[in-house]
């Protein structure tokens, strides 16, 4: 009889273990899928070598070759005229190539993605020029290589050609503290 | 209006030809095929999406990606590859069979068999075990009680 008692007991405290249990972990989940951003997409890239690419200049003559950055860091920054967040990083990028260019310890370029070179002139014209070169993307062929899918983003590649960081939306001088040591370039 | 309007009316109306049932539209061969490729691939930009629904920019980069790859005579799996190198395991809109995916594709089948399993265990436990209860113990209750109760 007792026996029949206690294992009546086990099983019932069994079930209220594996209840409890059960309720916590989908908790856990939940409070871990929904505190995360799902526009946040994870960079395949970073850890990987650059992608290369030849492509048109923006304004003038020639062409933006990936292989001429070789041997330095390098921040490519990804850019259209009709992203409005480009414009908030405007400045920070103005700020970002003038130091490149003062120190000459890294090299900066931009990718106009999916624009038209008209478009994008009249931006700067509006914005304020890049102290550095920028390449024309129109289709994003380019785009898909390196897996953006929103304007702005930055990648940050080493010496070596390895991308080290991915930074999708506007550059901020705190995200450049975090990126820029990752490429060894003291912010 | 008059009888004679009325006819005349009904006769332009039988002599307007009618339109075609359907259009018949020709397409490549591939189509078919890379529509179902499309299918299988996130939009990087909308998300929710394949690229073969969305209308992003980038989703349609990526079809004509996608029309050159299956023209050049790429595999399936070359193709995935090649969008998954780029924009990782998010870009397959059904996670992959391997490494942490294959808990994902594990798990209803696990949950059903562990249901199955507590379901039997509850049958067995219930089962055989239809001697009446005391009430107020919920101990089963012996011959010797039984008799005491008895009217």
């Amino acid at each position: 009889m007792t026996d029949l008692i206690q294992s009546v007991d086990r099983a019932r405290r069994f079930w209220k273990f594996t209840l409890i249990t059960g309720i916590a972990a989908l908790l856990v989940l939940l409070g871990l899928g929904l505190t995360r951003d799902p526009s946040r997409v994870p960079s395949a890239l970073v850890g990987r070598e650059m992608p290369a690419f030849d492509l048109p200049l923006l304004d003038g003559e020639g062409r933006l070759v990936s292989a001429e950055a070789a041997g330095r860091p390098l921040v490519l920054n990804f850019w259209a005229s009709w992203c409005v967040t480009c414009r908030q990083e405007h400045p920070e990028l103005v700020r970002l190539g003038l130091a490149a260019r003062g120190s000459g310890a890294f090299a900066i370029a931009g990718i106009n993605y999916r624009d038209t070179a008209e478009h994008a002139l009249r931006f700067l014209d509006r914005e304020g020029h890049f102290p550095y070169l920028s390449g024309l993307d129109p289709s994003g062929r380019l785009g898909i290589d390196f897996g953006v899918y929103g304007m702005p983003e930055t990648f940050f590649v080493d010496a070596s050609g390895m991308v080290r960081g991915r930074h999708a939306g506007p550059l901020t001088p705190e995200v450049l503290a975090e990126m820029l040591p990752r490429i060894g370039v003291t912010p | 209006m008059s009888r004679a309007a009325r006819l005349a009316l009904l006769a332009a109306l039988l002599a307007t030809p009618l339109p075609a049932p359907a259009q018949v539209v020709s397409e490549a061969p591939e189509e078919a095929r890379v529509r179902e490729l499309a299918r299988t691939l996130r939009c990087p930009v909308c998300q929710s999406e394949s690229i073969l629904e969305s209308r992003a920019g980038t989703a349609q980069e990526m079809m004509v990606l996608l029309r050159e790859m299956v023209a050049a005579g790429q595999g399936d799996t070359e193709i995935a590859e090649f969008f998954r190198t780029r924009y990782g395991d998010f870009v397959m809109l059904a996670p992959p069979r391997e490494g942490a995916g294959r808990i994902i594709w594990a798990l209803p089948l696990i949950l059903v068999l562990l249901g199955a399993g507590v379901f039997a265990a509850g049958l067995r436990r219930r089962g055989p075990a239809r001697t009446p209860a005391d009430t107020v113990t919920g101990k089963p209750l012996d011959a010797a009680r039984l008799r005491e109760m008895e009217p």
